[in-house]
């Protein structure tokens, strides 16, 4: 840091950090975070810089169970994949996953559930290679339904003499 | 009384919390915890983007602030996020090289600075 802090004292504190709700509209949870800080000792006023505030801001990432930039980084290598078609998949912006990957912005808890899945191998690459891509998404949905047609012709009982209209009065 | 913020001082600011260069933006922690606070769900750098966002907005208009301590030009304004009110205040140092940003909670004088 220059200027401003330059008389400032270096200490550690334990800074709140706020666990929303899944709505993300009110605090669950609130756990505390060692971090080091920056004292005016004029007014005792406390400062973050950056390194703090982005130790706070993983420190809420992991207690939200969403996935670092750095394991979003080590997923699409993994999978051997651009940016732009991994983006693709996703069906999101080519900035966005980039901003995942350099902590510019957080997936949010539905994206990041798929990013889990996929990362843990229980949603497979070829699945989200489909559902991307509409043509071929149509094809097993129309076999389906052929097969579903033929299904209901072939298993159609006969009419039995019973299920012959009934014709009440006259 | 709210005047328009000079361009300069709203270009250099924004340039400088746009790179989240760790090492020229500075936080009070109470505007950090207010904002946490306010909007349980952001992320805390997303107080840094609130603050560029408001601070492109056009007309952004403010005040200036001559009591705080640290050295710098410092102006205070109100701006909007999510339909909030949320006051305000920044500091560009003298040398123009960092931020920091004292405030960031309801306004306390109702909408007015």
């Amino acid at each position: 840091m220059s200027d401003p802090s330059e008389n400032w004292e270096k200490i550690e504190i334990a800074a709140p950090v706020y666990i929303p709700t899944l709505d993300g509209k009110a605090i669950a949870e609130t756990v505390e975070v060692k971090v080091e800080a920056y004292r005016n000792p004029a007014d005792g006023e406390i400062y973050l810089d950056g390194h703090a505030l982005k130790k706070l801001e993983d420190a809420k990432a992991r207690y939200m169970g969403l996935l670092t930039p750095e394991e979003i980084l080590d997923l699409r290598e993994r999978l051997d994949m651009t940016q732009e078609k991994i983006s693709e998949l996703f069906q999101i912006g080519k900035k966005t996953w980039s901003r995942w990957e350099n902590g510019r912005e957080r997936p949010s808890r539905s994206l990041n559930l798929l990013l889990h899945a996929l990362n843990d191998g229980k949603v497979d690459i070829n699945y989200l290679t489909l559902m991307a891509n509409p043509a071929l998404r149509r094809q097993p949905i129309e076999a389906h339904r052929e097969g579903q047609v033929r299904r209901t012709f072939a298993f159609r009982p006969e009419k039995q003499a019973h299920e012959e209209p009934i014709v009440r009065g006259g | 009384m709210s005047q328009p913020i000079p361009e300069d001082w709203l270009k250099a600011v924004c340039s400088i919390l746009a790179t989240r260069d760790y090492q020229k933006i500075i936080i009070r922690l109470r505007a950090r915890n207010d904002f946490q606070a306010l909007f349980p769900g952001a992320m805390d750098f997303e107080l840094v983007d609130a603050f560029v966002q408001a601070l492109q907005a056009p007309g952004i208009s403010g005040s200036l602030v001559e009591s705080m301590s640290e050295p710098g030009i410092v102006y205070e304004f109100i701006f909007v996020r999510e339909n909030l009110p949320i006051y305000g205040k920044i500091n560009l140092s003298s040398e123009g090289t960092v931020v920091i940003i004292y405030s960031a909670h309801r306004p306390l004088k109702g909408n007015q600075l």
